[in-house]
């Protein structure tokens, strides 16, 4: 019976699993605290952070994230499940040139909540 | 029986003695003789070798890597970027950064942009609170579109999401006939694209006349009439086989030539896009006398 039990224990855990790992696309993004742009910034991340997706709880736009102590919303459009090449990765001493300000790299987050974006798809 | 089970037993350790010595004997001569004979068969030279290669290589791969570091961005990736950096930086003015209401406008550019036969493209549209820019789009490469639009352009025209499309449309255009890059590209800057500055002196000065080059499209001069003139001989082209939708280009232009006749906020309009009225005459007259234009 035991054995029966661990068994449903670790298959339903495994098959209904709702949390899954993301990553960030844009240069920088935010994490807001409601599914709106105009919300409370909760963070500002950089292209490439891994953030835990909480499939569950979505609508057709956001998805809910955790990554460290800090929980929000973040634009589905801005989340890709499989790892991708980052502007700041690939061209690091290029960008580093720049010496944006935190103001500025807080205001680069912004600009992408602002854009609203779209994919013209082929289907 | 003893005795003779003694003399047996004395026999049969001498005999084993004797084998041990000869196979002794043996092994001294493959050590000694037959040493570098034994290792080549052993390929130990060749593992050696391999393995010396592979050291090279990694410490090659490694140096690469970190020479990597350095490269310029190639030229689709540095627009996008510099795009982003340049309506950073004028914030300020472009006033991007206001609560505004979602008009649910990106789903209808994208519908209108695929009805048109633009398809696998990704559309951002950023909508600036202040008259000075009316409407442009970024210089992108690649699959990438990003339009401006002005609200209050949008609001004292009351534009219809068509005529959104339409003007992004038309903005598009002037991407794809390579109008746009006419006024941004710089001799300096097309050396640079996906070179390498590595040990090499390397400051970013080489944007100012970049930024300018964006200031003085976007924010003061605009475009000349030549190219004007060009870019609505391509519409003309992709609008004829919808007549409705020329219909409303030819409407929306008559629209805003009377905004800036009439309006001295918008009296730049003209600097930037000469002009609308040409335009129509250019559109109706000539379009109609002679079909090829």
């Amino acid at each position: 019976m035991s054995i029966i039990l661990t068994f449903l224990y670790f298959f339903n855990s495994s098959g209904s699993s709702s949390f899954k790992i993301g990553y960030l696309t844009p240069i920088f993004s935010n994490i807001h605290k409601n599914m709106f742009v105009d919300s409370k910034i909760v963070s500002t991340l950089s292209c490439g952070h891994p953030v835990r997706v909480n499939l569950k709880q979505r609508n057709a736009n956001w998805y809910k994230v955790k990554t460290g102590p800090y929980i929000g919303y973040i634009k589905k459009i801005d989340i890709k499940f499989k790892k991708i090449k980052c502007f700041q990765d690939k061209y690091p001493k290029f960008f580093n040139k720049f010496n944006f300000s935190v103001d500025e790299l807080y205001l680069w987050g912004k600009l992408n909540d602002r854009f609203s974006k779209g994919y013209v798809r082929f289907r | 029986m003893k005795y003779l089970l003694t003399i047996l037993f004395f026999l049969s350790f001498s005999s084993t003695s004797i084998s041990n010595e000869k196979s002794r004997g043996k092994i001294e001569k493959l050590r000694f003789d037959n040493l570098e004979k034994a290792i080549k068969d052993d390929k130990l030279k060749k593992i050696i070798k391999n393995e010396r290669k592979k050291i090279k290589l990694s410490y090659k791969t490694k140096k690469k890597n970190f020479k990597n570091l350095y490269n310029f961005p190639t030229e689709g990736e540095f627009w996008n970027f510099f795009s982003d950096y340049w309506l950073i930086k004028n914030e300020p003015i472009l006033k991007w950064n206001y609560q505004r209401t979602d008009y649910k406008l990106i789903d209808f550019v994208k519908k209108f942009f695929k009805d048109q036969g633009v398809l696998d493209k990704s559309i951002s549209v950023l909508l600036l609170n202040t008259p000075v820019m009316f409407y442009g789009i970024m210089p992108t490469k690649n699959n990438k579109l990003i339009f401006l639009l002005s609200n209050p352009f949008i609001k004292i025209l009351d534009l219809s999401k068509e005529e959104i499309s339409l003007l992004f449309f038309q903005e598009y255009i002037r991407n794809k006939e390579g109008i746009l890059f006419k006024y941004l590209k710089s001799d300096l800057l097309a050396n640079k694209f996906s070179s390498n500055f590595y040990k090499k002196n390397f400051s970013i000065s080489f944007i100012e006349p970049v930024q300018k080059a964006f200031n003085d499209l976007y924010l003061y001069k605009g475009f000349n009439f030549q190219d004007q003139y060009n870019l609505t001989k391509a519409l003309n082209i992709h609008l004829q086989s919808n007549l409705k939708l020329w219909g409303t280009y030819i409407n929306l232009l008559k629209k805003i030539d009377s905004l800036t006749k009439s309006n001295s906020l918008y009296k730049d309009y003209i600097k930037k896009f000469p002009s609308p009225e040409l335009q129509i005459n250019w559109l109706t007259d000539k379009f109609k006398k002679n079909s090829n234009f």
